[in-house]
């Protein structure tokens, strides 16, 4: 509550100085001003000049049928009554080589704020504000699991929406062949609730049987994050060096409930409710050091760069279990004073060299090494029946030492005409040791959570990229990349204690080794036949390999993510006032594991969608402006496996109209209605959330000075 | 089938006409159009990288080592542009003005279309049902890539930023560091979210359970990890409740149970 008084100062200060400098630079411009009318043109007497542009939306409404918050979620828009300025932006000169910028946004109702006020004299320093401010919203449904004849949906009573912001405040000093200092301060805020994809159980006694993971969660968030800090650049003898000292702090409470939902009775242990309180505190402070220098008349670039960052990390949590009348049960997870620490230090240095040997070759190479030391900790205690005495209490331990080594290799050569080639190379090496104890005790205390496991992790990982830009004809440029990645991994037990049990619970990164590769290609045409046509099309190809093999398992195991974009737009002036833009995209992907081997588990799964967006412009005068646009979107993922799994592909076909006028009466005076449909329509077996909107918009716009 | 035999015909002779229409005119028309190239500044004229070195020389030379720069093709008196103006618009009118913050120049940090004119498959993703706010102005392509930088990706094998530096920025609540770190973390975030956007809530590339198969399935599935997940896989994702929920990492449990 603190902080959100704390939060609305800070927007009440910025609109305070907002207005506070509009009114001081408009006014003074129409002070003097010789009554001419004349929209934009510059106001200038007594060496001010002020130029100021407002685009208002008085009036944004919309009138909604079915589910609210999945319209909110989707389209990023409030279905209450929106009003406010879209965009505000002024420029004003002052004597003495002074100069304000302004450029902002305020709609009401719709919690979307944001600001910038910059004040610079030149030759001196500035001074500059920033406040940003916006809701994001969240749909507070579950899954859909047909089966359940009671119990096929649910969705949470409360709604979901967190507020994301931040105000900023910077200073810098620019006095020529000073050094460049700037003192900065922010504060980023996050407040409100999210939903979450760790559904619930649903226990539908009716339904086939299986208890399904559909029921909704939610989590409220506090976060609060100052960072503030120093930096400086100066240039000494052709160097330029670069200098940062940062401190964040992080100060966060959050709450997370799951609700099982079941048709029995809301005492009963079957239907219980989950809450976690977390409080997890971090401070940062990093140091970055940079020095780089062009030699050789700028034929040659030198750079290199460290950073030192510390990071102490800390969380208590607290959990309790209770049934559906707030009744807390006996239970294994109601904890107590649980508590984590961690401390990570890292120490990171880079270099690179760029080198243009001729007018048409470059080659470049850059190095890095980085030395990460993290030490971990964490008690958990557990009360069971909550009556002060701890049951069992499980206390862990991680240390990591990693090293980690990167090279990097560039060449780019355009010597053949109307062509650009390049090549490049990435290489990394990383050997972690890691050092994991877990001990379990308390009076019910057992062995099956002690271990004490030592592990070396191997990890090598790479690119290659190789690509072309081709301009053929005057009209026609193509771009390709191909692309290939590699992320190899290799854990090698070196201690173990319990030796490995029969089950395997105590296996030490049960990952034996991992290759993941991925494969890319990427290809653009663009053709410009006329001045007034022009088009292009995009294809896209990725694979995603995996293949692991398991501790004591043997064999290997493959699965893959395999997608195609086809994307095109056409742009095209047939007429000298109309302009028409079209476009569509198709975006297919699967992704297939060892489960669809197994057919009673889990089928491939898709993410495939296609979308198709057009616009148009007409302008029949010189008052007047037309455009009307189009999205249509259509994904058909569901595939029905209920009967041995919960499917979640999307599946769904959305559709937005919006058809506006802007009318000019005057230069620097518009005025523009417009109205829109929003429809969003699901596969009731995937989702039941559809809504069909109409909004309505009035927008206006003035040029002052 | 009559119709089908009619509609046959006249839609060849509809579109050779329509062709021959729109080349008969192409001439005449192409003096009276504006450019259609992106950016667009109205009006405006490219006027060469040089001249914008005149007052941006830091950039100027900042943009010669950057990843952007790789596919400009230097080539007079063609429409290809290079330089500043492939992403800031024909420059002509901000430099008769003399300069200033966003004077008819285009400024790709405050509009994305200029990054759409080439990116156009990343358009379309913003558009999908669950996306990071690019489009509705609330986050900026630059807050992710910095376009003038010798790396345009967030993080490269070399970088002094980290895998996930850039994702941390605004989600902090997963930068941890845990007691118990997933591994597929340090894979980087792009390795379970689609990070433009995607039909699956959450920006997940998958929304299923084979999410996680992909890296933990192994040779005598439903088995994982030791314990057989016969009775668990039907009933929803690996990350639902009572399951694995800490899947970015956990301070208290080896498995991700519970937290």
């Amino acid at each position: 509550m603190e902080d959100t008084v704390r939060k609305r100062v800070g927007f009440v200060f910025a609109v305070a100085v907002v207005v506070l400098f509009c009114c001081v630079g408009v006014g003074k411009a129409f002070a003097d001003d010789d009554g001419s009318t004349g929209g934009g043109e510059r106001t200038e007497k007594k060496g001010i000049e002020g130029q100021m542009f407002v685009d208002l939306l008085p009036a944004q409404s919309v009138l909604l049928d079915g589910d609210d918050e999945k319209f909110r979620q989707i389209q990023w828009m409030n279905n209450k009554y929106v009003g406010g300025a879209n965009q505000i932006s002024g420029r004003f000169k002052y004597p003495e080589d002074i100069t304000f910028d302004l450029e902002g946004r305020a709609l009401a109702g719709q919690n979307d704020y944001d600001g910038i006020l910059h004040l610079e004299k030149k030759d001196f320093g500035f001074v500059s504000f920033e406040y940003v401010e916006f809701s994001k919203y969240f749909d507070g449904s579950g899954g859909v699991y047909n089966p359940n004849r009671l119990l096929a949906v649910s969705e949470l009573d409360k709604e979901l929406e967190l507020e994301i912001g931040h105000f900023a405040l910077e200073a810098g000093l620019r006095v020529p062949k000073f050094p460049e200092t700037t003192l900065f301060y922010e504060r980023e805020f996050e407040d409100g609730s999210k939903s979450r994809t760790a559904w619930g159980t649903v226990t539908d006694t009716a339904g086939n049987g299986r208890n399904q993971k559909i029921s909704p969660t939610y989590q409220d968030i506090h976060t609060m994050t100052d960072i503030f800090g120093i930096r400086a650049k100066h240039e000494v003898n052709g160097y330029v060096l670069n200098g940062e000292q940062r401190w964040e702090f992080v100060k966060s409470e959050t709450f997370r409930e799951a609700r099982e939902v079941c048709n029995t009775s809301v005492t009963s242990t079957a239907c219980e409710v989950y809450q976690l309180s977390q409080s997890p505190d971090t401070n940062v402070m990093t140091t970055t050091l940079r020095a780089e220098r062009w030699f050789s008349k700028d034929m040659i670039h030198v750079s290199s760069g460290y950073r030192y960052a510390n990071l102490r990390y800390r969380e208590t949590e607290e959990s309790r279990v209770r049934n559906g009348l707030g009744t807390i049960l006996s239970n294994a997870e109601n904890k107590v004073g649980a508590r984590a620490d961690s401390q990570l230090d890292t120490h990171t240095w880079v270099s690179s060299l760029m080198a243009f040997l001729t007018k048409t070759l470059n080659v470049g190479g850059k190095t890095k090494v980085e030395l990460v030391k993290r030490k971990s900790s964490s008690t958990y205690p557990q009360d069971n029946t909550l009556d002060g005495t701890i049951n069992l209490t499980d206390m862990s331990r991680t240390n990591d030492h990693i090293v980690r080594f990167g090279e990097n290799g560039a060449i780019r050569y355009k010597g053949i005409p109307r062509a650009a080639l390049y090549t490049e190379a990435d290489f990394q090496q990383d050997v972690n040791s890691l050092d994991e104890f877990r001990d379990e005790f308390g009076p019910g205390e057992g062995t099956s959570e002690d271990f004490h496991r030592k592990t070396d992790a191997f990890i090598n990982r790479g690119a290659l990229a190789l690509g072309a830009h081709v301009a053929p004809l005057a009209r026609v440029n193509v771009t390709v990349q191909g692309r290939h990645r590699w992320n190899n991994s290799d854990f090698d037990d070196e201690f173990e204690q319990p030796v490995r049990a029969a089950n395997g619970r105590q296996l030490s990164a049960f990952i034996e080794s991992q290759d993941l590769r991925t494969s890319e290609l990427s290809s653009r045409a663009k053709w410009t036949p006329f001045s007034w046509l022009t088009s292009s099309v995009r294809y896209q190809w990725r694979v995603d390999d995996f293949e692991m093999t398991v501790q004591d398992i043997g064999g290997e195991t493959k699965a893959d993510t395999t997608s195609h974009i086809y994307t095109a737009d056409v742009t095209v002036q047939p007429l000298e006032n109309v302009f028409v833009t079209g476009y569509f995209s198709r975006y297919l992907s699967t992704t297939s594991t060892i489960a669809h081997l197994v057919a009673a588990y889990q089928p491939d799964f898709k993410s495939d969608v296609d979308t198709w967006l057009g616009s148009i412009e007409y302008v029949p005068s010189e008052h007047w402006v037309w455009n009307g646009t189009v999205l249509y979107s259509d994904a058909d993922n569901f595939n029905d496996f209920t009967g041995v799994g919960l499917p979640l592909g999307a599946d769904f076909t959305r559709i937005e109209v919006s058809l506006g006028a802007k009318w000019t009466p005057r230069k620097d005076v518009s005025v523009g209605p417009k109205c829109a449909y929003y429809r969003y329509d699901s596969n009731p077996a995937a989702e039941r959330n559809d809504y069909d909107a109409f909004a309505f918009f009035l927008e206006g716009s003035v040029a002052l000075g | 089938m009559i119709i089908k035999a009619k509609l046959w015909t006249f839609f060849p002779t509809s579109t050779f006409f329509a062709i021959f229409l729109l080349l008969l005119f192409a001439g005449n028309l192409e003096a009276a159009r504006r450019k259609l190239e992106v950016p667009i500044v109205e009006g405006a004229e490219y006027v060469g990288s040089e001249t914008c070195s005149a007052c941006h020389e830091k950039e100027f030379k900042e943009f010669k080592l950057s990843t952007h720069q790789r596919i400009a093709i230097p080539w007079e008196g063609a429409q290809q542009v290079e330089g500043c103006e492939m992403c800031h618009g024909p420059g002509s009118l901000h430099v008769e003005a003399g300069g200033g913050r966003g004077k008819s120049i285009i400024n790709p940090a405050k509009n994305p279309a200029a990054c759409f004119g080439c990116h156009l498959d990343k358009k379309a993703e913003f558009q999908l049902p669950y996306h990071h706010p690019v489009l509705e102005g609330h986050v900026s392509c630059t807050d992710c890539h910095s376009a003038h930088g010798e790396e345009i990706r967030p993080w490269s094998t070399t970088s002094l930023d980290g895998v996930n530096e850039v994702c941390f920025k605004c989600h902090k609540e997963q930068r941890g560091p845990f007691v118990f770190e997933h591994e597929g973390v340090r894979e980087g975030c792009t390795t379970c979210h689609k990070v433009h956007g995607s039909v699956n809530d959450k920006m997940l590339l998958v929304r299923d359970s084979n999410l996680c198969l992909r890296c933990h399935g192994q040779e005598n599935f439903p088995t994982i990890a030791g314990r057989d997940h016969i009775g668990n896989l039907p009933t929803g994702t690996c990350w639902s409740t009572g399951c694995h929920t800490g899947v970015h990492g956990s301070n208290f449990d080896d498995h991700f149970r519970y937290t």
